[in-house]
């Protein structure tokens, strides 16, 4: 039976790299899901695509912080540096944090690529989003930072794998 | 959440995940406004579809179990626009959404959909569905939607539905093995 769910790559956080990058991804699967368990000194992890740095990205989440719900969007152009990534994880002063990313149909080369996004702090926050990445490229990078480009917690993992549809 | 037991690794390339298994893909080549998968096997314990949607409509996102059309779905919605946060509570009822999507061909509506036990007839089948879209002008949503079917009948069909289901859409239904 081949292979549905593949890992393709694990980064176990030395503590002292504040982006993770996963690189030549293969166009082979059909969507892509990258689980970090791991603690920063920051507000939110990002993600940026293809080594893009221009602001080509946008989200809209919502969310349950410190017993109040609410929602919010970070626009495309909207002024920089948020639009030029997308913020989709939480994080929290050095605390663990829990993010699932599922970058869908991620080497199609006709639309725009979505990301869907569950993230979770046990002290602060929990929150759903999606994001868009205006490019209608397949994605081969993967680079992961944090809000204030801290050096990740010794012992966090990033974790990036493939499913593969019949 | 279904436990995967996915090993996290640094070896590139293919590993044996017999938990975890596509079990048919419908990529539809011209419009259309359902996409059902039939027949569905009942070797597994739990289904999950991951849907890319792309359309130019955002009426009649919903879904049926075993051609059900009758007022036998109840759900719960959060969905935040970037504003506010909708929440929603059905009465039983037709329809069950399955995402809310923009009328923009160029931004895709995803969603993912677990549906739990879906052949166990002694319970109700219940599914929560994770669902997106951003960038279009309106209609951009994230939601999560929980719901529950009132039948405890073994679900072997699921119907999605939007009024037009473009080329370029994707929907594939994986299966969910039992611990052995």
């Amino acid at each position: 039976m081949p292979s549905t769910y593949t890992p393709i790559a694990t980064t176990t956080l030395t503590g002292s790299q504040s982006s993770v990058t996963f690189s030549s991804i293969s166009g082979t699967y059909t969507d892509l899901v990258l689980v970090v368990s791991a603690a920063v000194n920051a507000d939110s992890l990002w993600v940026q695509y293809n080594g893009d740095t221009a602001a080509n990205y946008s989200i809209r989440v919502g969310r349950s912080q410190d017993g109040s719900v609410s929602s919010n969007r970070i626009a495309r152009n909207s002024g920089g540096p948020n639009d030029r990534r997308l913020e989709l994880g939480a994080a929290f002063l050095n605390t663990v944090a829990s993010t699932i990313l599922h970058i869908m149909d991620y080497s199609n080369t006709t639309h725009n690529k979505m990301t869907l996004a569950r993230t979770g702090q046990a002290d602060k926050r929990v929150e759903l989003g999606i994001g868009c990445y205006y490019s209608t490229s397949a994605i081969t990078q993967i680079v992961v930072n944090n809000s204030n480009a801290a050096n990740w917690t010794a012992g966090g993992t990033m974790s990036l794998y493939g499913i593969k549809a019949a | 959440m279904p436990i995967l037991g996915v090993i996290a690794s640094g070896i590139s390339g293919n590993l044996y995940s017999p938990s975890y298994e596509s079990i048919a893909t419908s990529a539809p080549t011209s419009s259309t406004t359902s996409i059902t998968f039939s027949n569905i096997p009942q070797t597994y314990k739990h289904l999950q579809i991951r849907a890319h949607l792309v359309s130019t409509s955002s009426e009649n996102n919903y879904l049926n179990l075993n051609g059900d059309t009758a007022s036998n779905y109840s759900w719960h919605q959060f969905q935040a626009t970037g504003t506010s946060v909708d929440p929603y509570q059905s009465n039983p009822s037709p329809n069950p959404p399955w995402g809310l999507n923009s009328n923009n061909s160029s931004f895709p509506m995803v969603s993912i959909i677990d549906f739990w036990d879906y052949k166990d007839i002694n319970k109700v089948t219940t599914w929560r569905v994770l669902s997106g879209t951003e960038g279009a002008a309106t209609n951009n949503t994230v939601g999560i939607y929980g719901g529950s079917w009132n039948n405890t009948n073994a679900v072997t069909s699921i119907t999605l539905f939007n009024l037009a289901i473009l080329s370029g859409s994707r929907f594939a239904l994986y299966g969910i093995k039992d611990a052995l």
